[in-house]
């Protein structure tokens, strides 16, 4: 199985798909903070303040699917310690070990620009 | 058919020539082949990535000690309510000039010319990927550098601050030249950075020595990588605000004239959109020279390496994440700004992760209070009290309180020169013996630190007291009734002291590199490669390009660790290595030395310098440049791209300047 999936992450699709477990969640994060941060004129003028809620739980969604890809690669890669062993099974299971970490650190981000939603009123200057 | 077995045969005796250790004739045809030219023609010519970065890293210097004068002088002038030395209008200059030049001609480019000086080493190739694009980048920076401070020596110097809001830069309110010549000068620092920040890209990612996986990368590697990236995608802002700042100025646009349909607003988005990830593209590769000194002087690897690398990359994503937070005071709304709160609050936990890392990898090392050592525990003090203002002006009602005051410059302060000059000093003083082949003076390096770290604390310190106590930023002089003038005496007591910091490093310099101890291929007893070759490091780096077999290089290095074999010594040569797994792909020919790439910087130099004055010099630039990129590609037609072949090792004979010999080469290319 592990050997399987060393040979799995040597090919465009598994590298690729390191690289959505890696970057997925950092790109969730700029996507809400961007969104939000454009939607607040129109949230303030339509009073549709709910739709600034759906993007951060979308963002949170999309966090937690980057966290599941990076899971489920370091998963097929045996789960062993991201340690310094070199060649494709090393550096895939580096890459994602620091996807699932990265993940769910920007999944706090995500949350913690979240809370400003519960807090402000987008008509607030 | 005979001829077609007989010139095989001939290719394959060829094959077995180059597969074995360059040692002896083949030493002296590499030698041959790398050096570099000699005399005026070197200077304008040269290609090699070490001479390049070197020429940075000394003008890049100049630039701060320019920019430390200015800011002396300012501190005289501060020294005392009520003080004439400066002018008002000098005195606007001054302090735009001190700010433009520490961030856009000394920060950043000495910060980038430290990676294109060690990542070829580290990564154990001879040369950066594009070397004349690299000669290219130096010499659009100097024409920048130069430009602005013959500016200012004419007295048209810019005055409006180092970002230049608008409307007060715009042409209603800074007519003249002054603005026109700050905006050309950040357009050609910038293409500058970017030029850097590909070259060390495509470097890393394609020249690495085969078994340098990413998870082997050092962690300067990674943090100079990192900073690429974030230069590619922030740069691109502030030569937009620059560019569209001079069209407003020179051919009547409307881009930030809110009278014509224009917004003010979008200049300081743009601006900060570049300018927050900045702080970190300065404050980034320092990262990596604490790493690469905390592991040195703690003689272990340090602590949490998936950790530094993620925090890295997590803090050049959520650099992008933070620019509003310098446009508090813009009537933005607050909904909008606090979604800048919770990112940089967030910002902190990478940073306080790095931290621990550090502290962590040094509690359980044996340390080394050598010089390099030492200014790296000035940078965890100064820094950690950067990082806290910091979270203090993250704050909305707070920064509102303390906005545009001394505390915002007591703040930046901490941070910048905590955060990336001492880490720097600290670098040079770390990697001197490896630029000169002698040891610095350490009781000289010593005295430097604590003139630096005392005179730094007496500056910095009180100007948060000032900034609480009301004292606004870029003032020329205060009243006495004020209350400030005691504070003032002490920052500026401190500036001095600060000053000898500087002058006592320079005479070390000088004197160590006249007289100081022998170094040595590896001094320190380092782990990463740049250490792997003598000191200082011959034109082609390495005799024999390494191989890694583990995160540190050199400490992993065992007797029958396999070199590279089978690249020309005829040609300059690399082996270019496959982007994830560092496997060998292909031999490369770089270019070597060319008088285009100073030709094209000085035809790109006509355009946006004679650009001031008349858009003809747009066109007249173009066929310049033109003719001058034709010479530069046509120069280029013989270089080869040729695919790695089969060999077989012959010889167990040693990498001769590598501290370990390596007593076996591989099949073929490694």
């Amino acid at each position: 199985m592990a050997s399987e999936a060393k040979k799995e992450f040597r090919t465009n699709e598994g590298i690729f798909s390191l690289m959505l477990g890696l970057l997925l969640a950092p790109v969730a994060w700029g996507a809400q903070q961007q969104t939000l941060y454009t939607m607040v004129p129109w949230a303030c003028q339509s009073g549709h303040f709910f739709v600034m809620h759906l993007v951060s739980i979308a963002a949170v969604a999309v966090a937690l699917v980057g966290s599941l890809v990076a899971w489920r690669n370091w998963d097929r890669l045996g789960r062993g310690e991201p340690g310094e062993e070199g060649g494709a099974a090393g550096r895939s299971r580096f890459l994602a070990a620091a996807g699932v970490i990265a993940s769910l650190f920007f999944a706090l981000v995500i949350c913690a620009q979240w809370i400003a939603t519960f807090v402000l009123h987008p008509c607030m200057f | 058919m005979a001829r077609e077995n007989e010139k095989e045969r001939e290719e394959a005796k060829q094959d077995d020539a180059v597969a074995l250790p360059v040692e002896g004739e083949r030493l002296r045809e590499l030698e041959e082949t790398w050096k570099s030219p000699r005399g005026v023609w070197k200077f304008l010519t040269d290609t090699n990535h070490k001479v390049i970065a070197m020429r940075y890293v000394v003008t890049a210097f100049v630039f701060f000690l320019l920019a430390g004068l200015e800011a002396a002088v300012m501190r005289l002038q501060l020294a005392r309510p009520e003080s004439r030395i400066l002018t008002p209008d000098l005195y606007d200059q001054f302090f735009t000039m001190h700010g433009t030049t520490m961030m856009f001609l000394f920060a950043v480019p000495i910060m980038e010319a430290m990676g294109l000086y060690f990542v070829p080493m580290m990564i154990g190739t001879r040369n950066v990927a594009f070397p004349r694009m690299n000669a290219f980048g130096y010499y659009t920076y100097l024409i920048g550098g130069l430009l602005l401070y013959i500016g200012f020596f004419l007295h048209v110097g810019p005055d409006a601050g180092w970002f230049a809001y608008v409307p007060l830069s715009g042409p209603q309110f800074s007519p003249g030249k002054r603005i026109d010549i700050w905006a050309q000068m950040i357009t050609f620092t910038e293409i500058a950075a970017l030029v850097g920040a590909v070259e060390i890209i495509v470097t890393v990612f394609k020249q690495r020595a085969p078994g340098m996986t990413l998870n082997r990368l050092p962690l300067f590697v990674w943090a100079q990588l990192v900073t690429s990236f974030m230069i590619i995608f922030s740069m691109p802002a502030v030569m937009m605000a620059s560019g569209m700042l001079a069209m407003d100025r020179l051919v009547d646009t409307h881009f930030f004239n809110p009278a014509e349909g224009g917004d003010a607003l979008l200049y300081q988005h743009l601006f900060w959109f570049f300018g927050h990830p900045e702080v970190y593209i300065i404050f980034i590769p320092a990262l990596g020279f604490v790493s690469s000194i905390v592991a040195t002087f703690t003689r272990r690897p340090v602590f949490g390496y998936l950790a530094m690398v993620l925090s890295l990359i997590a803090t050049a994503f959520i650099g992008f994440g933070l620019w509003v937070h310098h446009m508090f005071a813009t009537p933005l709304p607050q909904l909008g700004q606090s979604f800048f709160t919770g990112a940089s609050m967030m910002i902190a936990i990478p940073s306080g992760v790095q931290i621990f890392c550090w502290i962590a990898t040094m509690w359980r090392g044996k340390l080394r209070l050598k010089t390099p050592m030492v200014f790296v525990l000035g940078f965890f003090a100064i820094f950690v009290l950067g990082g806290l203002s910091g979270i203090i002006l993250a704050s909305v009602p707070l920064d509102w309180q303390v906005h545009d005051t001394y505390f915002v410059v007591a703040h930046f302060h901490y941070v910048l020169i905590g955060g990336a000059v001492f880490p720097l000093f600290g670098a040079m003083h770390y990697w001197y013996p490896k630029w000169t082949g002698r040891m610095i003076s350490e009781r000289l390096g010593m005295l430097t630190f604590w003139l630096l770290f005392v005179g730094f604390n007496l500056v910095f310190f009180p100007m948060h007291q000032l900034g609480l106590k009301g004292m606004p930023r870029r003032v020329y002089t205060y009243l006495p009734e004020t209350g400030w003038g005691s504070l003032n005496m002490i920052a500026s007591v401190g500036a001095a002291l600060m000053a000898l910091g500087v002058v006592t490093f320079l005479a070390n310099v000088w004197a160590s590199r006249r007289a100081g101890v022998l170094a040595g291929a590896n001094p320190w007893y380092a782990d990463t490669l740049e250490w792997a070759t003598e000191s200082p490091a011959p034109d082609y780096n390495f005799a024999n390009i390494p191989t890694v077999e583990g995160r540190s290089a050199l400490w992993e290095m065992k007797d029958d660790t396999p070199i590279v074999v089978g690249l020309s010594t005829e040609c300059r040569e690399v082996l270019c290595t496959h982007i994830m797994d560092a496997e060998p792909d292909h031999r490369y020919e770089l270019p070597g030395p060319s008088i285009f790439p100073v030709l094209t910087a000085l035809a790109v130099g006509v355009a946006f310098t004679a650009g001031i004055f008349t858009p003809w010099a747009f066109p007249v630039s173009a066929v310049l440049s033109g003719a001058s990129l034709y010479g530069w590609f046509w120069s280029n037609r013989n270089s080869k791209n040729e695919p790695v072949k089969e060999r077989r090792a012959r010889t167990d004979k040693a990498d001769r300047p590598s501290p370990r010999p390596a007593a076996r080469t591989v099949e073929g290319e490694a």
